[in-house]
């Protein structure tokens, strides 16, 4: 059994790690971030419902993506 | 529009992407320039599908990505116009893209929070200290415990990054890019800061790809 393994059932209640990694955390190539601030407060709902009570967007110091329409210049 | 999941090293071809799929079930695709490729998918707009699902579905790519091969995984939402600006892109930046990816070679990310246990079970707001040295007292004996979680770890790391804004109750919230070898080692020594240090509850969450350690690539 592989590290991977045993530790992939801890993911279930990993979100916030993946929001940290996802959202803040990455390569930006280009500059564009296709993300509203709305998919966004829809995934903190999302999360909010999984685990009862989470942290704000504030709170887990995470800085909204910028969303863009346009590809960069 | 392309979505871009990853961006890997050429050599490593054939890369192995049967059943994974990207968001929206979209089949991934490949974007090579000199030595790089970039794993993509195309949509005709963006995918729209919910929010939660996507999330998992990009780390589901990078993840079926990193099992063989170095990867750097793409900030969740990147996307660009057509595969030439994907290639121009990988053209621009080859350097920084192969430097980054020497640097995660071989190595994962794991996350590690520490709480205060009450703070796990309801956020209530910690009791007003009575006086100003208790306040102080209380403040000395958490630094301390932090410094007493996070060094033995950061020892076994290459590197360590400290995230900022922490939720109430959150003491700590660390990332250490790790030697794929050591994982196992590094996961026996937080279980024993786990049994020392009862005042936090650690929760160590991984591998990840290493997104906290490939920032410095974004310019």
């Amino acid at each position: 059994m592989s590290p991977r393994d045993q530790l992939s059932p801890q993911r279930d209640v990993a979100l916030v790690d993946l929001l940290d990694r996802l959202l803040a955390g990455g390569v930006v190539l280009g500059g564009d971030i296709t993300l509203s601030i709305a998919d966004v407060d829809l995934v903190y709902l999302q999360l909010r419902v999984l685990l009862g009570s989470v942290p704000s967007l504030d709170e887990l110091g995470l800085a909204l993506p910028r969303a863009t329409k346009e590809p960069p210049a | 529009m392309i979505w871009v999941y990853a961006v890997c090293k050429r050599p490593g071809l054939p890369l192995p992407l049967p059943r994974v799929r990207g968001l929206a079930q979209a089949p991934l695709g490949m974007t090579a320039d000199g030595p790089l490729v970039a794993v993509l998918s195309r949509h005709a707009q963006a995918p729209d599908e919910p929010a939660l699902d996507a999330l998992w579905a990009h780390e589901r790519v990078v993840e079926s990505l990193m099992a063989e091969r170095a990867v750097l995984p793409m900030r969740f939402g990147t996307t660009l116009p057509s595969a030439d600006d994907v290639r121009q892109v990988l053209a621009g930046r080859r350097d920084v893209l192969l430097e980054a990816l020497d640097r995660v070679r071989g190595r994962v990310e794991l996350a590690l929070r520490a709480m205060q246990p009450a703070a796990c079970a309801a956020s209530a707001p910690p009791p007003a200290a009575a006086s100003g040295s208790e306040y102080l007292r209380a403040r000395l004996a958490g630094s301390r415990t932090l410094a007493a979680l996070h060094e033995p770890l950061a020892a076994l790391a290459v590197a360590a990054r400290c995230r900022p804004g922490r939720a109430p109750g959150e003491l700590l919230r660390t990332a250490y890019l790790v030697d794929e070898p050591a994982v196992a080692h590094f996961r026996s020594v937080v279980e024993r800061l786990q049994r020392e240090h009862p005042e936090a509850a650690l929760l160590c969450t991984g591998p990840w790809p290493a997104y906290s350690f490939v920032e410095a690539v974004t310019g």
